[in-house]
Order: structure tokens, then C-alpha cells, then sequence
């Protein structure tokens, strides 16, 4: 088996936690890509992390770690103390995660307010905005990101590389094997420019905007106003009743979580996008890159775009072929692959027709489905778990994941709010309903694809 | 036979006594405050203090020369004593003419809309000085700016009974000063003390004191007589209604039921944000929302597209004719005519241009675009845009309008397009606002309120010698609210628009009075009548309203008083395709019932019925749409299921909510997310909640 590439996915909850070994001339590499989770114990990350450096041999070499954002159902499991003997060689973190990164203060801004935001609402009393508000503080804590940015690069005498899809490749030169590499196809080093689009400014101006008005009277007393702190009791207006000021004050902060979602979007859609060309296989690492479907799904410069839609702009050349392997994005969220049920209604009346949508054409590049009975090539697996939320993942794109992958099984999947898939319909591998005790992980492995080497000579 | 005897002198007397009493009153704070200064005036005046003489003629000539003098001189409790004896009696004008009315220095219009070309007259200093500068006609040059009943009870914030302001930002947890009311400067002032400059750049204080005033104007025009007739309740627990001028960032402005409120957001350049509480359009369309929440609340239930889509008709429509109450927005209109040479409202652009600016922000779209609209029944798409199918029935009314205007303008040649628009105004509110109260209590349709539209212009005009019944007969024939062609309905037979009839001979008829005195003796008249009226026997009726109003036709003649009695009940309709999704297994409410107006002395002039969902074609038609309503919501994802407490998830959830209520699930709408103007997201939002699920997040309804 020494001469297979062997991708395990870790049963971990609703996270991602995947080890690679890479065949790489006489010997192997051996990556970590991701280790944390959300609603999943710390049991588990230990567990699979103990696994991993299991495989790792005598010597407890770890060529690569790769962190692709900073969420905790990613990061989480990152733990110094864990990895205290294990000789960690290099380690990739996305480009967003850099402190140093000139559009770092903004983003920082956003994440503060968002933090501010919803820390209010955590604390409004409002139970079911209390919990959606705990937990998406807990998404974004950065648990992990410390071991990533200081610990185990110290530990380990070696600086974290900020990676982005312009990162030459020279840095990201790992294999012997000149044919094997891995190419950063997200995100894009300029996140305000493809993420958040120009618009941003207005928003982030306004995240420091504090109300200037006309008159000295006036923005002396909103100053008093703003200071003047509730823990006082002075801070409730005395028109209205303290129950009709708490209930306002609930609903006006539960609409400040649009902040928190929008940074949500963007720590997503600045995952690191791993594509491994190994002996003539292609394999896609896309941590939680989303995409948008607005505008037919084009991409568009200079506005807030997902990252899906920056990649099939800027990397097609790279991306536009059939896979081999596939980690589906997200969990299976309907926001991370690039396909949707959503049709293009065109000319109107008894004329009107209905078209796919154009972004599906990035998946039928990946995946392509097979034409008649024929067995599909490609393999993807869904590292998920239908716990925090209901729509994870999306039952409509497991079945479509069904029909383009070989690696698929029927499951009896237990409904939750009515979310599931029918246990006749076909899915690709999911860690949560295929993963036991026993073997808490789904192994995927490769062979060399036949010819590779006459197609690289060529 | 023996005399009757008499009856004791203050039975006999019980209403010149009460005026008597005014009168005492009324000399008194005349006495007090102006007699030192005009003896020989007061004098007079006391002479003869009859009811009419005082209140109707005497009092405001007295006064109107001296309208100034008469308000400095007037001390609080002399004011208060005023506002006691005379609100009652005295119209408007007269109230404002003797300075029981604020003027204020608020923009009727958007201050935005006002800086693009071609609406300069739109620009603040002309609402300031009340003036007209392009006007022909002298009455309308010198027509005040829009002014405000004073009530004792105004103090700061602005708050007034209805209405309270509570500036809290929830973006940055800020609560900022309220402004401060003056009684001795008669006037809202910063917190300081000193005036609040009318002039741009804004203090805050303005923007509170401007959308106040603006709701509350508002309010006054579905309160008047010749509207409602009657104040209107808001439909949450409660009587005033929380404004919120700087919620957040975002371009967004909502009602929301569940925090009383009107939350205005702004957008656009952080360092000139854009102030939605500045859009009188914007502020009208929201309070529209809010005005028929109180009069009609289960409309909130998303039972039908159409039902939806009511709520958006009377919100557009309020926008629209509270605009074109202003002079200078029907100056434009007028312009607009006068350069070409169509019809009257074909060429205008101005209703296209309402919040013209909000509407050009959020993708180039007119906001309250549906007025032009030229759709019929029969051009629905079979989504679930409540906004889109609004645009039928908002284009029928202002088909009316403009056949209304039309039609005066061409009668007399010697009027003015911006008097005829003025007039048909008017006119049109009526027609158009007092149908409210003849609308069924839930679950209304198109067809519902232009019956109601009929009926109610019958009634005020029984010989519809100027023609507006058959001309709106003719326009809602035209965009399909009823099955036959209008032709064909003219020739004889059912028409889908004829009001329905209760079976008189089966009617057991009890007093008004016992009727209006109570929800159990409203009750009582159902109860007896539950045959004729098709009510199960097994349902227990609920009274959702009962009320009078005090109506008047357009020449200020008082209509006879009308009393409405609404009630429902709810049925459960079992939800068991697998469209339904999540919900299958469970109930879905169909909400029945309906709406009686007696007149005074007790006939029954107006039902409009909600019938069971059994036993009627009818019925199971209702009960077929609700299902299919429902599974076409489940199909598109824009419902949950909402179990307890979770009010303010509302804001983040899809667009409808499911509560059990009653054992079966009732659909409510509720505010969205808004959108923090990134336009991308604009358009994903866009997607997501109009495409697939019929709701825009920025227009969000509620």
C-alpha cells in the first residue's frame, strides 16, 4: 500500500480533520490538513490526533500542517501540548490569518464588532438568541490560533507561511517528485478587493462611525449618552416602559448578526484552497470556501465575491478539469459547493424557459456525471455532522454529490426538522453516518493514475 | 290617561348642560387670556355664547387676525383649558388657526429625492416657508407647511400619546438625548435649550422631532373623518408606538409588531449617511404597514400570496396619496402633465420617483414601484412575491385616481391639474381608505377589498351620478378580479364584485345598542344568527373587534355612524403531502369568520364573509388555496417552524414563521435581516428571499 496516496478523514463531529500521505519518490510526506470542531468533544480531536501521529513513524515527522481559516471546527484541535513530540516541518495558514496583512486592521475591526455584537445578544436574555449568539462567539473564539501563530512554529524553529493563490511556488515547494505539488488556489492575497468588495469601505467606515451631529450641545450629549453606562441604570429612555426598552433592544441586536454572519462569509471565503497533483490525480482540499450564485455567479470585480466564483475567474486553468477526490466544502452546506437547484428564468409569458444555473458548470467540470450507467471516476467525501444546524449538509446536494461520485452509499439517516436524505437515494461518503468506534475514520486511496508517467513525459 | 311625568331637570337638560359647561369653560380661558386686550371683542362674543356662534363662526374670526398675539398671550392652563372645550368641535384648520397646531420645521420629503433634477420643489426650504414658489394659484403659493395637533400630554423624545421616539442605535448600543419639548417656546429645542436649526447639517434632535412628525401626520390622515373616522388602535398590546430614527446601518426600515416599533436604518457614505427617518416616503410606507396591523391584524397571517401582498397595496398606497396630499408634490405632478400632452398620471414620473433614491441604492429599482403597474389577475407569475402580486390591485386604484382626476379636470376646464389631483385626492382616500372597515377580519383577496371599495362608495353615493362606481367596476373587471368580463357582468347575472348578501328573512335582528355594547352581546347577535351567517354550530366565535366610527363624505357632511363587528374561527386543515416537508402531519389554521357594519339604527349594510372551509365551494376552494400556500412555502424553504418563545429570531430566520396557536399552525411574516449594503450580498439576499422565497429583505413588510 506504500505506493497509494491515502486520504483519512476524521470522524470528528462537524469539523474537519484529514491526513494525507503522499507517496513522494522513495519515501513519504505525511500532511495535516484541519483538526477542529464545533458541538464535538475534545475526545475526539485527541483521538484523531493520536492517529495521526501514529502514521507518522519513528521519527514523528510531519511534513506539512495546513490551517485553512480560522474557525474553530477547523482549528480547534490544534493544541501545542498535543503535538509536543511530533517535529512539525512546515505550516500553512491562510493569508487572512496574517496579523501582519495590511488589510488586517479591517478585518480585525469587523471581527470585533461582530465579537461586540454578539456578545450583547448573548447576554440579552432572549434564550433562543442567547444560544445563536453563544454559538457563533464560539465559532469564531480562535481557540487553536495561537498554537498556530506562535507555539508550534517556535516550538518547532519555523515561521508559519501565510499562504494565498500568488504565493510563488518556490515557497510551497514540498515533493521531490517534480510532478507532485500543491497548488494554493485561494484565496486571493487582496481580500478587500475580492471578498468584501468596495462597498466594504462604507461598512467599514461606518464600524468606527459613531453619529457627528450639527451641534456641540447635541454630540455632547450622545457622547454623555454613549458613556453613560446601563450598568448605571442610566442608560434606558424614560418614555417608554424598562420591558418595552428590553424587548426593542433584543430585536435591534438580534439584526446586528448580520455583522457576525458577514464575518462569517469572509473567514470562509478566505479558506485556503488546496489542489494535490500526485502522479497524474487530482485532489481538492477547499476547507469552507463558499460561493455566490448573485449575478448568474459571475465574478465580479471589485465587489464581494465567495471564493468559489474568484477561483473559476482567476485559476480555471488550473481547476477546470475532472477531479479525483473532492472534500465536499462546508460540511455539505449549500453555500460551499459550487452547484444549486435554482434555475435562470429567461423571457417571460407562455415563452419563458428555464436554464441551469451557470454556476453548476463549475461543478460538471469537477465532477462530471456519467453519462448513462456508466460508474463515475471521482471520489468525495462530506465530513459532517446534522447537529448545530438542521440544513448541514443540504440533502438536495448530497443526492447530486450521489449521482457524480464513485465512493457512494445508501443511508438510513435520521430525520432532524425534516432535513434528510431518503435512504433509496445514493450520497458520497459522510464521516457522521458511515464512521464507528472501531474506525472512526473513512480511508480513500489512490493509485497512480495509468500513464501518468508517459502523459508527464509527454 | 295621566300625564307622563316630567323628567327631572339635569335628565331633560343632559346636553345643554354639557355644553353649558364648555361654554362656562370656554369664557373663562377667554376671560384669562385675551380680555385685557380686547375688551370690546370678548364682550361681544359673550353676548350670545350659542354652540354654533362660538365654536364654529365667532371664535376662529375672532382669533384669526390675531393668531400670534393670541399664542403668546395663551398660559399653559389657558391652552390646556382650550384644547379641553374645543378639539372636539373645531375642524383642523380652525384649530390651527388659533394655535392649538405645531408647526414644525420637518421634511415632508426625501431630502435626497429633493437633490436630483427636476425636483427641486421638493428642496427643504420650500416645505420651510410653506411656500410654492412656481405655484399659479395664490391658495396653494400660501398654503402652511403640514402641522401637528398639540396635546397636553407632548413632552420630550418627541412622545405623545400614539407615538413615543426612543433614539437607540442597536449597531453601537447608544441611547441619545431625546429633544426636549418647550412649552414657553412652543417648540421642540436640543437638549440645551436652544432652537433646532432646521437647516442641513442635521442635529439629531431634527431627524427625531422630523420622523415623529411624520408619523404622526400620517396617523392624522388615517384618522380624519373623511378616513377612518375613528383613532386607530395599533395591534400590539399597548397604544404608542415606539419610532427608532438611527437603528442601525443598513438600507432598511421596518414595522416589527413584536417591539412596537419603526426602525429606521441608514446607508450609504459613513460620512454622509443616507437617513431613511429623513424619507417621508419610506416612513409612510412603513406606517401604512403599521395603520392596517391595528385595524386588520390577522392579515399578518400569511395565509395567501394575496393576503401578503394586501399589506404591501395599502402600504404603497398610503406613500403615494400621503405625497400627493403635498402641495409641492402635486406641483411636480402638475408640471409634469402640463409639459406633455398625455393623461395625467401616464407621464408623470413622480410616483415612480417615491423614495426614488432608497429605491436607486437598492439596484436600481423604483421602491414603490408597484403604482404603475399594469398587471392583471391573469399575469401573476405563480411565485410567492407578495410585492409583485400587490402591483395588481395597486395598479387598478391608481388607475381610479387617475380616472377620477381625469374626469374633473376635463368636466372644468377652468381647474388646474394640481387642484383637479388635488381634489381626486381626496376623493380617493375615502374611497380607498374607509373600504378598510369593510374588509373581511382574515385571509382578505383582491376581490375582497374591491367589493369593499363598492360597497362602501354605494353607501356615500347611492345615485353615482358622477360615474367613479362603474368606473371602478370597469377597472377592476379589467385587471381580473372578477371572472366574467365586464361587458358580460354588465349584461346581467352573478359579478364576482357584487357584496354579499345575507338572507334578510333569516336574520334575527337585535338592538345596536345591545349589540355595540359589548363583545358577548356582539357575540349574542352571532350566535342567533349562526344559520343565516355560516357559522358551524360547533365553532366558538371569536369578537376580534368591535368599534364605531364617525365617518364624513367628502363635503363635510357627516355619513351615518357605522358600527363593525368582526369575528372568526379557526379551522384546522391537515397538512399530509409530502410538499409540506417539515410540517407534514401537522395543522394548518384556516382562518373563517367575518365583518358586519350596522348603521345606526341597526341595519346590517355591509358582510363580508370568510366562510367555513366545509361545506361550501367556497369553503373548500379557501381550504385548498392554504394548503397549497403552505406547501409552497415549505417547497421554497421560507418557513419554520417556531416552537415557544423565539420572537427575536424572527429577524434572522426565512420569512414566515409557524406558531401553534389553537392546536393548529398559523403563518406569520415577519421583518428580515437587513441588508448592510453590500451590494453583492444585496443581490444574494436578493436571490435567496425574492427569487425563491417572494420577500425582499429592504422592503421588508413588517
Amino acid at each position: 500500500m506504500d505506493h497509494q496516496l491515502l486520504v483519512r478523514l476524521y470522524d470528528v463531529g462537524l469539523g474537519d480533520c484529514i491526513y494525507l500521505r503522499i507517496p513522494d519518490g522513495t519515501g513519504v510526506r505525511h500532511v495535516l490538513i484541519d483538526c477542529g470542531n464545533k458541538y464535538g468533544s475534545d475526545d475526539d480531536l485527541i483521538a484523531a490526533i493520536g492517529d495521526v501521529k501514529k502514521r507518522l513513524g519513528r521519527d514523528k515527522r510531519l511534513d506539512l500542517l495546513v490551517a485553512t481559516h480560522a474557525h474553530e471546527d477547523h482549528i480547534r484541535g490544534f493544541d501545542a501540548g498535543q503535538l509536543a513530540d511530533v517535529e512539525i516541518e512546515r505550516i500553512w495558514l491562510s493569508v487572512a490569518m496574517d496579523r501582519d496583512h495590511p488589510q488586517a486592521p479591517k478585518m480585525r475591526e469587523l471581527h470585533a464588532f461582530a465579537r461586540r455584537a454578539l456578545a450583547d445578544l448573548r447576554e440579552s436574555g432572549n434564550l433562543a438568541l442567547s444560544e445563536l449568539a453563544a454559538s457563533l462567539l464560539s465559532l469564531s473564539k480562535g481557540d487553536g490560533l495561537e498554537a498556530l501563530r506562535e507555539e508550534l512554529p517556535k516550538a518547532n524553529g519555523i515561521e508559519p507561511l501565510y499562504v494565498h493563490a500568488g504565493t510563488p511556488a518556490a515557497d510551497l515547494r514540498l515533493f521531490e517528485e517534480a510532478s507532485t505539488r500543491f497548488r494554493v488556489l485561494a484565496p486571493m492575497a487582496d481580500i478587500d478587493g475580492f471578498y468584501l468588495g468596495e462597498d466594504f469601505d462604507a461598512l467599514d467606515d461606518y464600524l468606527g462611525f459613531q453619529p457627528v451631529f450639527a451641534t456641540a450641545a447635541t454630540a455632547a450629549a450622545a457622547a454623555t449618552a454613549e458613556t453613560a453606562p446601563e450598568a448605571e441604570g442610566g442608560g434606558a429612555p424614560k418614555n417608554i416602559s424598562a420591558a418595552d426598552f428590553q424587548r426593542l433592544k433584543e430585536r435591534l441586536q438580534s439584526s446586528a448578526l448580520a455583522f457576525a454572519l458577514e464575518e462569517g462569509h469572509l473567514v470562509n471565503n478566505t479558506s485556503v484552497v488546496l489542489l494535490l497533483e500526485w502522479r497524474g490525480r487530482r485532489l481538492l482540499f477547499t476547507g469552507d470556501a463558499e460561493v455566490k450564485t448573485a449575478y448568474e455567479g459571475k465574478f465580479m470585480e471589485g465587489k464581494s465575491n465567495g471564493s468559489w466564483n474568484v477561483m473559476w475567474a482567476k485559476q480555471r486553468r488550473h481547476l477546470a478539469r475532472p477531479l479525483d477526490f473532492l472534500k465536499v466544502g462546508h460540511h455539505g452546506s449549500e453555500n460551499a459547493t459550487p452547484w444549486t437547484t435554482r434555475t435562470l428564468r429567461k423571457g417571460g409569458g407562455a415563452g419563458e424557459t428555464e436554464d441551469p444555473h451557470p454556476i453548476n458548470a463549475i461543478l460538471d467540470a469537477l465532477l462530471p456525471a456519467s453519462p448513462g450507467k456508466a460508474r463515475p471516476a471521482a471520489r468525495a467525501v462530506v465530513s459532517t455532522e446534522r447537529s448545530g444546524y438542521k440544513s448541514i449538509p443540504n440533502p438536495a446536494l448530497m443526492a447530486e454529490l450521489g449521482r457524480r461520485v464513485a465512493n457512494r452509499n445508501r443511508y438510513e439517516e435520521t430525520p432532524s426538522g425534516g432535513y434528510f436524505v431518503p435512504a433509496d437515494v445514493p450520497q458520497p461518503q459522510r464521516t457522521d453516518l458511515e464512521c464507528d468506534e472501531a474506525r472512526p475514520y473513512i480511508d480513500v486511496a489512490f493509485k497512480p493514475a495509468k500513464g501518468w508517467r508517459a502523459r508527464l513525459a509527454a | 290617561m295621566s300625564k307622563a311625568k316630567p323628567k327631572p331637570p339635569e335628565e331633560r337638560f343632559k346636553v345643554p348642560t354639557r355644553l353649558d359647561d364648555k361654554l362656562w369653560m370656554l369664557r373663562k380661558c377667554l376671560t384669562e387670556g385675551v380680555q385685557k386686550k380686547y375688551p370690546d371683542e370678548i364682550g361681544a362674543l359673550l353676548k350670545n355664547p350659542t354652540k354654533e356662534r362660538i365654536c364654529r363662526d365667532v371664535l376662529p374670526r375672532f382669533v384669526e387676525d390675531r393668531v400670534r398675539l393670541v399664542q403668546r398671550c395663551l398660559p399653559q392652563d389657558v391652552r390646556r383649558n382650550l384644547y379641553e372645550v374645543v378639539v372636539p368641535l373645531l375642524d383642523k384648520e380652525t384649530r390651527e388657526r388659533i394655535g392649538l397646531r405645531l408647526k414644525l420645521p420637518f421634511y415632508p420629503q426625501d431630502p435626497m429625492v429633493a437633490a436630483q433634477e427636476g425636483y427641486e420643489l421638493l428642496k427643504p426650504e420650500n416645505f420651510l416657508k410653506g411656500r410654492l414658489p412656481e405655484a399659479k394659484e395664490k391658495s396653494e403659493r400660501d398654503k402652511p407647511p403640514p402641522s401637528i395637533d398639540w396635546e397636553p400630554g407632548l413632552t420630550h423624545g418627541p412622545t405623545c400619546a400614539r407615538l413615543a421616539v426612543v433614539d437607540y442605535n442597536g449597531d453601537t448600543g447608544t441611547l441619545t438625548e431625546p429633544a426636549r419639548w418647550s412649552f414657553s417656546k412652543w417648540a421642540f429645542t436640543e437638549s440645551d435649550g436652544t432652537p433646532i436649526p432646521p437647516e442641513p447639517p442635521h442635529s439629531s434632535h431634527f431627524h427625531q422631532v422630523s420622523v415623529w412628525a411624520t408619523v404622526r401626520t400620517i396617523l392624522e390622515f388615517f384618522e380624519d373623518p373623511w378616513a377612518l373616522g375613528r383613532p386607530v388602535r395599533w395591534a400590539f398590546p399597548g397604544n404608542r408606538l415606539i419610532l427608532v430614527p438611527h437603528a442601525g446601518w443598513g438600507t432598511n426600515a421596518f414595522y416589527d409588531r413584536h417591539s412596537k416599533s419603526l426602525q429606521f436604518y441608514c446607508y450609504g457614505d459613513p460620512d454622509a449617511p443616507r437617513y431613511t427617518c429623513l424619507s417621508h416616503d419610506i416612513i409612510a410606507h412603513e406606517t401604512g404597514h403599521a395603520v392596517l396591523d391595528g385595524v386588520r391584524p390577522l392579515y399578518l397571517e400569511h395565509s395567501s400570496r394575496q393576503t401578503a401582498a394586501f399589506h404591501e397595496f395599502v402600504a404603497d398606497l398610503t406613500a403615494v396619496l400621503t405625497a400627493l396630499r403635498l402641495n409641492v408634490a402635486r406641483a411636480i405632478v402638475a408640471r409634469d402633465e402640463e409639459e406633455g400632452a398625455s393623461g395625467p398620471l401616464e407621464r408623470s414620473n413622480f410616483i415612480e420617483g417615491l423614495a426614488a433614491d432608497f429605491g436607486q441604492y437598492l439596484k436600481g429599482r423604483p421602491y414603490l414601484r408597484s403604482a404603475r403597474s399594469e398587471k392583471t389577475m391573469a399575469d401573476l407569475d405563480p411565485g410567492l412575491s407578495p410585492h409583485e402580486a400587490s402591483g395588481v390591485l395597486s395598479g387598478a386604484m391608481y388607475e381610479i385616481l387617475e380616472g377620477i382626476a381625469r374626469k374633473k379636470w376635463q368636466q372644468e376646464k377652468e381647474v388646474s391639474f394640481s387642484q383637479a389631483l388635488w381634489w381626486a385626492t381626496d376623493r380617493f382616500r375615502r374611497i380607498a381608505v374607509q373600504a378598510l372597515d369593510f374588509c373581511p377580519p382574515a385571509d382578505i383577496q383582491f376581490v375582497d377589498y374591491a367589493r369593499a371599495v363598492l360597497r362602501c362608495y354605494g353607501l356615500a353615493s347611492r345615485r353615482d351620478s358622477q360615474g367613479y362606481g362603474e368606473l371602478m367596476r370597469e377597472v377592476f373587471h379589467r385587471r381580473g378580479l372578477c371572472e366574467r368580463t365586464w361587458d358580460e357582468c354588465k349584461e346581467g347575472g352573478r359579478c364576482d364584485l357584487d357584496s354579499e348578501k345575507v338572507p334578510e328573512k333569516l336574520l334575527l335582528r337585535h338592538d345596536i345598542d345591545t349589540i355595540a355594547t359589548s363583545r358577548t352581546g356582539a357575540y349574542c347577535f352571532l350566535h342567533d344568527n349562526r344559520w343565516p351567517l355560516g357559522i358551524p354550530l360547533d365553532q366558538d366565535v371569536e369578537i376580534v373587534d368591535l368599534y364605531s366610527s364617525s365617518k364624513w363624505d367628502v363635503g363635510r357632511r357627516r355619513l351615518p355612524a357605522e358600527w363593525v363587528v368582526e369575528y372568526v374561527w379557526r379551522e384546522p386543515v391537515e397538512l399530509d403531502d409530502k410538499r409540506h416537508g417539515p410540517l407534514k402531519g401537522r395543522d394548518a389554521t384556516l382562518l373563517c369568520g367575518g365583518t358586519l357594519v350596522f348603521d345606526g339604527r341597526g341595519n346590517l349594510v355591509s358582510w363580508a364573509s370568510k366562510p367555513s372551509g366545509r361545506g361550501s365551494v367556497r369553503g373548500e376552494r379557501r381550504r385548498e388555496r392554504l394548503r397549497e400556500h403552505v406547501a409552497r412555502l415549505a417547497e421554497a424553504g421560507a418557513v419554520a417552524l417556531r416552537e415557544g418563545d423565539e420572537a427575536g429570531l424572527g429577524l434572522i430566520g426565512p420569512p414566515v414563521l409557524a406558531r401553534e396557536v389553537e392546536g393548529g399552525l398559523s403563518f406569520e411574516a415577519t421583518p428580515q435581516l437587513r441588508n448592510l449594503g453590500l451590494e453583492e450580498d444585496a443581490a444574494a439576499a436578493k436571490e435567496t428571499l425574492e427569487d425563491r422565497y417572494g420577500v425582499e429583505p429592504w422592503t421588508t413588510s413588517f
